[in-house]
């Protein structure tokens, strides 16, 4: 009994210890520019949400670097989940000399700092004119977001019984149908689970965005955010919050609307 | 006939098998399913990586480089800032390991056993889909010295606890694993949690039977069956922790005095701000090679066991 | 899934992808030439500039802005090198100026800075710091001063004038100290640590100050030190806001009262009025008095550059537009936006405390110096404001940090003279 009360106290105390920064957040984003004092509040005290909004919106052009942002999310995401998938059934399922060879050979991409990539992708981007286009980082992102989504994809289908495939195999089907009618169906729970983890990933991208890309019509929503601050940013921090907690509703609403899809997709026994 | 016994072998793959000889036609279709994979990785993200490898065999000229073999390496070792790099990128493995996997444990774990954990769990998770800037731009508040966190220890009488979170080192950098903890221990409670939902009620009930109770029964049977879910988690947090960079470049841009750099931060701090790409490439390599040894060194047990 | 049918979807995915997202590159519409600068905010006043750029000279500005400033460092040392060279761009003066100029990445704006000098629409004092080897490669886009912002309410009700000696900016701070309001402003946020510096050591002794950006004098020469320990002083009286402050809400700061005095840049004018202080009602500014009285007066100078890359596509467009951005008619409108200085001397600003500051400047005559941060090679300068960071807050640390901010310079002085050859 006593152990029980001691983890409810637990669970409660740590959750409201987690809600600190996110109430801190909140309270601050909402504060009028012209009530922020210049040290946070914990307590609110003023209200100008809605002004804060709209001048983050304006100021940082937030309406086509959202829709730049969703393009790229769910395109790059999508695309790089079905590349994964391709790629971990061809690990675990067909037949190789060398898998763990494979494995690694895609599994490294994750294993750099992300800072490694600016300089020579710059160069590069800029002499093949893909510099500041969306093509450009619509392929950077893809890139990226394989290696994890490989990852997921090929620990979950290692779990597929080995007679499911051989079975279709005897039947006489070919790998691509094999992959279509066993693996496809039954990865998908993982395959969502994969493209949502992505999905933020690639909407919450900055430095790829801020390199690669300056104009309002290319530049991803976490660089628009970027321009907001800054050395010569002009607006306040309660401006700047409450761009953030903008930026950040659609991942948040995403998250936990498909939560329970999360949760009975990341199994990995069937 | 054994060879298809063998294939048609109800074990699941973690068993070696003698490998049969395959087509032609099965490996031109194992190269297609890779090939969209392999071609994008291998371009955009290792093929910059060796170009970096190359650069930092050169020197730092703006237009024309002369090669200068291990140079920019023997600098960076030399260089005391590169040291306490090495170290602080030390203390951020042990702690983005050690804190989100322990907290998510621990919070799976507690709030899986009671009805309202779902609300509890709403708490954690939340930090790990706010975007990097807000997470930074209200730490920053929290932890600067006139920040919300000073402010509350002085108004609940506790003045003596005030501390300049950001400007001593090694206090910044504990801090800052602490507030990089707050925001990656949402997903290992999700991926812990739905590791402990896959394990069959039956196993439980069984253990039950057996007399196997609380801490007993965790250590030996809810934990085991936690494995594939903790290489999962370890394997992205140990990455994840050495190349932490965002929090800590808006937080401190490194400093004061470049005390709380990581290797990750050096290399940005070489390349970008002092114009020095080939001592930066070297920063890079170096890091890279703590990267991959230290997943490899993880993983392989993992993937062993698998292949 | 049959397999033609989800090859078909994949093609019309590709040809999708492909078209949306081929950009437009970086042409320029004609008529116009491209300008990259790495301050989005200032958009609108360079549009404003642009028309009348256009009347004058037949060409405009295609603004491109890149937002983050170190990015953006990379970005035009990287373009400048291929063959899609931006037209224009905005760049800092002195030593960073030097740095692409020295290695042939500029083009030569010699003529039109003469033109211009005749005419008395560039200040000549201010030619070195655009220039590399005696010749001019930037035209100032501002000339903004380093000058002490302060709350005009707080002094008012406290009694104070805008000080003029040291002794008096001494008593002012002590004053409002025993108020409970921090008299003084300082960060060492990155780069920020570097505007206390520069104040002591150049209203110390200007020319030491000179010098020791020029690499001919000693970070551990006894005026260095005399000028750390006064800070030190300062900083041991409680004078200062924490170092970790963030200069963004200093404006909010400003406001409610928590600080009365603000050193920094006049650009930072229409920031402190958004935060709602009126210009030269709530707020008005100074030249930081000189410490010893009988020292030179002096003052400290930021002036980013218009430079033209060598290998601009249009390059006697951009050429013939720069010619006219020192026009009266074009810095006026430049001027009226941008609430700050602007570089030709017979345009005044419209707005109050920078009308004061340039009457100020022009009564008193001071010592022009450039801004620590352009003044010494930027490798060095990146370091050395970490350094004095570290002094910020060790403050009994002064004279490890100086020591190491010399070796520091001797190495990186030694690498700068190398770079060329």
């Amino acid at each position: 009994m006593l152990g029980r009360t001691i983890r409810n106290i637990a669970v409660i105390v740590l959750s409201l210890l987690w809600l600190v920064p996110t109430y801190l957040l909140i309270v601050n984003g909402v504060s009028s520019v012209k009530g922020f004092t210049g040290t946070a509040h914990w307590l609110p005290t003023s209200f100008g949400f809605f002004d804060n909004v709209s001048t983050a919106w304006s100021v940082g052009s937030f309406g086509p670097a959202m829709l730049n942002s969703l393009i790229y999310a769910v395109v790059s995401g999508g695309l790089a989940v079905l590349v994964a998938s391709l790629a971990g059934f061809a690990v675990v399922a067909m037949p190789s000399r060398r898998p763990a060879f494979w494995f690694w050979v895609i599994y490294a991409g994750t294993l750099f700092p992300l800072q490694m990539f600016l300089r020579p992708l710059f160069s590069s981007y800029a002499k093949l004119n893909l510099y500041d286009t969306r093509l450009g980082l619509f392929i950077i992102y893809t890139a990226m977001c394989i290696p994890f989504a490989f990852f997921v994809m090929r620990n979950y289908l290692a779990a597929v019984p080995r007679e499911m495939v051989e079975a279709a195999r005897i039947d006489g089907a070919p790998w691509w149908r094999v992959f279509a009618s066993v693996h496809f169906p039954l990865g998908r729970p993982a395959m969502a689970a994969a493209f949502i983890f992505q999905f933020v990933w690639v909407w919450n991208d900055l430095l790829f965005g801020i390199t690669l890309s300056f104009s309002p019509g290319v530049r991803p929503l976490m660089a628009a955010l970027a321009g907001l601050q800054g050395n010569y940013s002009t607006v306040g921090p309660p401006v700047v919050l409450a761009g953030a907690l903008i930026v950040s509703l659609p991942t948040v609403i995403l998250f936990f609307a498909f939560q329970r899809l999360f949760v009975s997709s990341l199994r990995t026994n069937i | 006939m054994s060879a298809t016994l063998e294939r048609f072998s109800t074990r699941t793959p973690s068993t070696s098998r003698r490998k049969p000889r395959r087509p032609l036609r099965d490996r031109l279709a194992s190269i297609a399913f890779l090939l969209p994979a392999v071609v994008l990785v291998t371009l955009l993200l290792t093929a910059p990586f060796a170009d970096t490898v190359y650069r930092s065999f050169f020197d730092d000229r703006f237009v024309h480089q002369s090669f200068s073999g291990f140079a920019n390496y023997h600098r960076m070792f030399s260089d005391s800032a590169v040291l306490k790099s090495l170290l602080n990128t030390l203390f951020w493995l042990i702690g983005t390991v050690v804190l989100p996997i322990g907290l998510g444990l621990s919070i799976a774990v507690m709030t899986n056993a009671v009805k309202w954990g779902r609300i509890a769990r709403l708490a954690i998770v939340l930090p790990y889909a706010i975007s990097g800037a807000a997470v930074a731009v209200v730490w920053n508040f929290m932890l600067q010295s006139d920040g919300a966190i000073n402010s509350a220890l002085k108004s609940l009488g506790l003045s003596s606890l005030q501390h300049d979170w950001l400007l001593n080192w090694p206090l910044n950098t504990v801090v800052m694993i602490i507030a990089n903890a707050w925001q990656a221990t949402g997903v290992a409670v999700i991926l812990f949690l739905v590791g402990l939902q896959a394990i069959p009620p039956d196993t439980i009930e069984a253990s039950a039977l057996d007399g196997a109770y609380g801490w007993t029964r965790f250590r030996h049977v809810v934990f085991p069956q936690l494995r594939p879910v903790t290489v999962v988690i370890v394997g992205i947090s140990l990455v994840n922790g050495l190349k932490a960079f965002d929090l800590i470049w808006v937080l401190s841009q490194g400093g004061p005095a470049r005390s709380t750099e990581t290797l990750a931060l050096t290399m940005y701090w070489e390349t970008f701000v002092l114009q020095r790409p080939g001592s930066g490439a070297a920063v890079a390599v170096v890091l890279t090679i703590v990267v991959v040894a230290v997943s490899w060194f993880y993983l392989r047990r993992q993937l062993r066991a698998s292949y | 899934m049959k397999r033609r049918e989800f090859l078909a979807a994949l093609g019309a995915g590709g040809a999708g992808l492909l078209a949306a997202g081929c950009g437009k590159g970086l042409q320029s519409p004609p008529g116009e030439v491209s300008f990259y600068s790495d301050n989005p905010t200032w958009k609108s006043g360079f549009e404003d500039a642009s028309r009348q750029l256009r009347k004058a000279s037949g060409t405009g500005l295609d603004i491109l802005s890149v937002p983050t400033v170190t990015s953006y460092e990379q970005v035009i040392k990287a373009q400048l090198q291929t063959a899609k060279a931006p037209d224009l761009l905005k760049w800092w003066n002195g030593y960073r100026l030097q740095d692409l100029a020295r290695i042939g990445q500029l083009a030569d704006l010699t003529d039109i800075w003469q033109t211009a000098a005749g005419k008395g629409w560039i200040d000549p004092a201010i030619r070195a710091d655009c220039s590399y080897d005696n010749k001019v490669y930037g035209l100032p886009l501002h000339e903004s001063y380093y000058v002490v912002f302060y709350n005009k309410n707080i002094f008012a009700k406290h009694d104070l004038a805008p000080p003029t000696t040291w002794a008096e900016f001494m008593a002012a701070a002590a004053k409002v100290k025993k108020a409970g309001i921090t008299p003084f402003v300082s960060t060492q946020s990155y780069p920020w640590s570097f505007i206390w510096f520069e104040e002591m050591v150049s209203k110390l002794d200007v020319s030491f100050y000179q010098k020791l950006t020029a690499g001919k004098a000693s970070y551990t020469d006894p005026k260095a030190e005399h000028a750390m320990s006064l800070w030190q002083e300062m900083i041991g009286k409680g004078y200062f806001t924490s170092p970790d402050t963030d200069l963004t809400t200093v404006p909010a700061m400003m406001h409610s009262g928590a600080v009365a005095m603000y050193p920094c840049g006049t650009w930072n004018n229409a920031t402190i009025q958004q935060a709602g202080l009126k210009s030269g009602k709530d707020f008005d500014a100074f030249i930081m008095p000189t410490i010893e009285p009988n020292a030179t007066k002096s003052v400290i100078v930021e002036a980013a550059q218009f430079a033209m890359p060598a290998r601009a596509p249009h390059k006697k467009e951009a050429h013939d537009l720069l010619s006219h951005w020192l026009d009266p008619a074009v810095q006026k409108v430049w001027s009226a936006f941008l609430m700050d200085s602007a570089p030709n001397p017979t345009v005044i600003s419209p707005d109050p405390v920078i009308r004061n500051v340039q009457a100020l400047v022009k009564q008193t005559n001071p010592t022009r110096v450039n801004r620590y941060w352009e003044a010494s090679p930027p490798a060095l300068v990146e370091s050395n404001v970490q350094d004095l960071g570290d002094f910020m807050i060790h403050p009994e640390k002064a004279k490890s940090v100086l020591s190491r901010m010399q070796s520091r310079a001797e190495a990186e002085w030694s690498y700068w003279k190398q770079e060329v050859s």
